[in-house]
């Protein structure tokens, strides 16, 4: 490999280093923030949801006696991506769901969301979360009485597969993007040391040029004047004087032993 | 060995330049391009999920007015209906107005900040016959705001529209961060590529061409003594292939002759000898030169994988936190960073003594054996003990693997280019430092905490892999056996040294304080007061290594045009200290950006003029103890600041609060800088006196 296209080699691997790490950081922060922007729009669902069940305890109705079950099927309907909505007591137990009727089944929210749920408000702390994994968002808010205590909450589990498929979409975008630049960058750089490196790569075969002339016992002239040539020039020099001292050494020798 | 070492710090082979400046301009063109369209990409995306959310929250406010509208009450005599809008709007800051207007456009009732292009679109033909056929919501494209239109009605009757308009610059805002973070990216891309270019062109460019002049150098003078090893299929490898076997071949000439003549006399004998004298003839042996490149790339790949862990270590041990008895939370779950520290400071003057015994690469690769199994450890810590024993593992092998790096560049620098040689050794652990922390926040938050700390491990076992393969044989850093042993006892010994005493107290622990005490406890902790961003924080916080990092080279060039480091380090602790005093009470983010700026600057300027202060102020101490060592001693010391910085810091917190402790923090630091020069300037004669005698 010549020293052009070595160091082309060399700076198309950094640019397409840096260029991988900078794909990676932005496919990255685009799932973080539409992962933002969707949760805290579930988030605005559950306050209306909130809104409308607070309103019904500040009357003085229980939550078991609120009718939530029309409230949430139409939050619901309005988006194909929510799994469920569940409204659930002080006790974890759902009372309301849009999979299913809470008179038929009688079923507990998960440990880990009834963790969540803080059993008496405090100031500053929020009585929203949520919570991803690998197949739906799940946005959560306890609900309080009047007296600041805990008597249930909702949870929304929404699918991440249209989630999914804009981030996928946008993760084939930016690798096109991406190759696109680095074809573009890989060809400037190209031209760039092709260019700026004229003089070396002259250098490089000249020195090349030189050690063949040398190899092929010509005189290492293959460029005059250039330092290469002259330290070569002078190394041969030196190499030969330093034969022919041993050489003398060896001739005296022969001599004396005749 | 020093012309070498000196060529390679200045950087004056044109080729480095060269490509260092293409790279860098097609870097920075190509991420401005690729950052460009991600931006636009990313606002076309994200668009939709933001009206999205505004349909959600104009539905609600709709069924509301719906529900007045349906109990009978007229739509424009809604009462208290603005006082509604005002608390619909309040939690979203993403909305700029809410209006209800009846069927001819009016306004009826408005809430946030109306422009008058929005009031005109209202009434425009555009708007009222946008509900035509059986839509019941549009959105327009507004000067100031992107703005939804739902139509209200009264059983089948339409009786007005409800706006709500989504602030354009709320997304801008959005994407104003995310271009900061871009920002980001671009430099901590541009260090990595720095970092790797230099490596590359060093080893397989510059590196073998250099030392082919230097052999032709020796070779030209009548040199044969050496000969050079390289496998490259280029013009440096016939021209070194070449070579070497000339002077293989002439020393086996040499050497066949030698033999040859037992026979003869003592007279001829020694004329033969003359000649592998003049020619240094008869045992050739392989040329090594080393370089800072040898222990930077190293060095570097192993800092930027501890350095991973930094952003997210209090959230990893909060995870796993568990109460110890008398101790409080915060302090548990500090332990294992404490532990980590203390143990690096216990360990470095151990680990010092050790590289000047051992060699610098053997002692990289025994550092590794801990290192890696603190981060294996981790990786599967349960509890807060298992933590804080594995990062103390790891602590361990940190302090044997950075002073062998730094002992490394030491043992190869010629004593002139000490500033250099130290600035590179910082600015390699500064590039790690800001690459390493947003990397690892970036990495953490996607593959978790434990994937990261095996991460961490490779790269460790990577760097291990290049110094084995990059850093010279051990033989060439090692310090004679009669300067060895006895590592505390001869420590101790430099407390004998007033001036390097000074330096420690005055000067390094200072430096250390204000690091750890104001940028890494009091600016955070500051800035949430000033209602900042965990990213703003981040952002500011990383300044301090980028100015490092900037003005390393002006540093050196300024160390070595004054030629006195003492004044260097006075100036810039004192003025360290005053950006704190100065800008302390200015109450916002830009008082704590020129804080850190002032205090960057100054920095910049005393870091590696005082490596090499303490090296020339140590001259005969590490002749006796030996270099490494003293570099430990002051590295533990150093540690000690950064033990002491946090709690002082908090101490002036607890008394006097934020910004008066920020300004106690600077008077100490200032105040030890005058201290600093007056001890010196005393000093000074019976110094000098010293010196004439040595």
């Amino acid at each position: 490999m010549n020293i052009t296209s070595k160091l082309t080699a060399y700076t198309v691997f950094v640019i397409a280093m840096v260029l991988s790490l900078l794909l990676m950081m932005n496919y990255f922060k685009f799932q973080n923030i539409l992962s933002d922007v969707t949760t805290s729009r579930l988030a605005v669902i559950n306050k209306n949801l909130e809104d409308s069940i607070n309103n019904a305890v500040n009357l003085g109705l229980a939550l078991e006696e609120i009718q939530v079950g029309q409230l949430i099927n139409r939050a619901k309907k309005n988006d194909k991506e929510i799994e469920s909505i569940d409204v659930f007591d002080a006790n974890g137990m759902v009372i309301f769901s849009t999979t299913f009727t809470f008179k038929d089944i009688k079923t507990q929210v998960p440990p880990e969301i009834l963790n969540k749920v803080v059993k008496i408000k405090e100031p500053n702390v929020s009585n929203k979360w949520s919570s991803n994994n690998n197949k739906y968002f799940v946005v959560g808010v306890t609900i309080y009485n009047s007296f600041d205590r805990a008597i249930g909450g909702i949870v929304l589990k929404y699918d991440k597969t249209q989630y999914k498929a804009e981030v996928a979409s946008m993760l084939k975008e930016l690798l096109i993007s991406t190759g696109l630049t680095l074809f573009g960058a890989a060809f400037i750089a190209f031209i760039g040391i092709r260019l700026g490196f004229r003089g070396l790569s002259r250098s490089y075969a000249s020195m090349e040029k030189s050690i063949q002339n040398i190899k092929n016992k010509n005189s290492p002239t293959a460029k005059e004047g250039s330092p290469f040539d002259e330290k070569l020039q002078k190394i041969t020099k030196n190499i030969d004087e330093a034969i022919n001292l041993i050489d003398q050494s060896q001739t005296v020798k022969s001599t004396k032993t005749k | 060995m020093e012309t070498k070492v000196e060529k390679e710090i200045d950087v004056t082979a044109a080729i480095k330049k060269r490509l260092f400046l293409l790279t860098s301009t097609v870097l920075v063109l190509a991420t401005a391009i690729l950052s460009y369209h991600s931006l636009n990409r990313f606002e076309y995306s994200l668009t939709p999920a933001l009206s999205k959310k505004a349909m959600e929250i104009g539905q609600s406010i709709n069924r509301d007015i719906t529900r007045a509208i349906s109990y009978g009450i007229p739509i424009n005599k809604i009462v208290k209906a603005e006082e509604y809008l005002n608390s619909a709007i309040a939690p979203y800051n993403e909305l700029k107005y809410i209006a209800i207007t009846d069927i001819k456009g009016n306004i009826l009732y408005r809430s946030g900040v109306l422009l008058d292009d929005s009031v005109l679109h209202f009434k425009s033909q555009e708007a009222l016959s946008s509900f035509d056929g059986s839509r019941k919501s549009s959105q327009t494209s507004l000067k100031d705001a992107q703005n939804l239109a739902i139509k209200i009605n009264g059983g089948d009757k339409n009786l007005g529209t409800l706006h709500i308009g989504v602030d354009k610059k709320f997304i801008q805002r959005q994407l104003d961060d995310l271009f900061y973070d871009l920002l980001i990216i671009l430099i901590v891309a541009l260090l990595v590529a720095i970092e790797i270019t230099l490596a590359l062109i060093t080893f397989y460019v510059t590196g073998p061409l250099d030392r082919l002049n230097r052999v032709m150098d020796l070779y030209t003078g009548g040199n044969f003594g050496q000969y050079i090893v390289y496998t490259g299929r280029d013009a440096i490898g016939s021209a070194s292939n070449y070579l070497s076997n000339s002077a293989k071949q002439l020393n086996k000439y040499y050497n066949s002759a030698l033999h040859s003549l037992k026979d003869l006399s003592e007279s001829q004998k020694s004329n033969l000898e003359k000649i592998g004298h003049k020619f240094k003839l008869g045992n050739s042996q392989k040329f090594f030169e080393g370089g800072i490149v040898d222990a930077r790339i190293p060095l570097f790949i192993f800092s930027f994988a501890e350095e991973l862990q930094k952003s997210f270590m209090p959230l990893f041990v909060n995870e796993v936190y568990q109460p110890i008895a008398y101790l409080s939370k915060e302090v548990v779950i500090g332990l294992p960073i404490v532990i980590f520290m203390g143990t690096i400071a216990l360990a470095t003057p151990f680990a010092g003594g050790w590289v000047d015994k051992y060699g610098s690469r053997r002692i990289f690769m025994i550092g590794l054996v801990p290192a890696v199994a603190g981060y294996i450890g981790c990786a599967f810590a349960s509890t807060i003990y298992e933590v804080a024993i594995w990062r103390g593992m790891t602590g361990f092998g940190y302090a044997m693997i950075t002073i062998s790096c730094q002992g490394y560049i030491a043992a190869i620098i010629s004593r002139d280019n000490r500033v250099k040689g130290m600035g590179v050794f910082l600015a390699v652990l500064m590039s790690a430092s800001m690459c390493g922390t947003a990397i690892g926040g970036i990495l953490a938050d996607r593959i978790g905490f434990s994937l990261v700390f095996a991460l961490s491990a490779v790269f460790a076992l990577v760097a291990g892999l290049i110094a084995l393969r990059m850093m010279v044989a051990d033989e060439k850093t090692l310090i004679p056996a009669a300067k060895q042993g006895g590592t505390l006892k001869k420590l101790f010994s430099l407390s004998r040294n007033g001036r390097f005493v000074a330096v420690v107290f005055l000067a390094a622990i200072p430096a250390k304080i204000i690091l750890t005490g104001f940028l890494y406890f009091l600016l955070p902790l500051y800035m949430v007061t000033l209602s900042s961003s965990p990213a703003e924080i981040g952002r500011v916080m990383m300044i301090y290594p980028l100015i490092i990092i900037a003005l390393g080279p002006a540093a050196t060039w300024t160390a070595n045009k004054l030629g006195n480091m003492m004044w260097m380090l006075v100036v810039g602790c004192f003025i360290s200290g005053l950006g704190l005093i100065i800008f302390h009470d200015l109450g916002s983010v830009w008082g704590v950006v020129l804080m850190v700026v002032v205090m960057g600057v100054a920095h910049a300027f005393t870091k590696a003029p005082q490596i090499a202060f303490v090296m020339e102020l140590c001259e005969k101490d590490m002749e006796r103890v030996g270099r490494t060592a003293v570099l430990g001693l002051l590295r533990t010391m150093e540690r000690i600041g950064s033990v002491l910085g946090p709690i002082i810091a908090a101490t002036f917190v607890g008394f006097y609060g934020y910004e008066d402790a920020i300004a106690g923090t600077g008077l100490v630091i200032s105040g030890s800088a005058i201290l600093f020069l007056i001890i010196f300037v005393l000093t000074a004669r019976t110094s000098a006196s010293k010196g004439r005698d040595a």
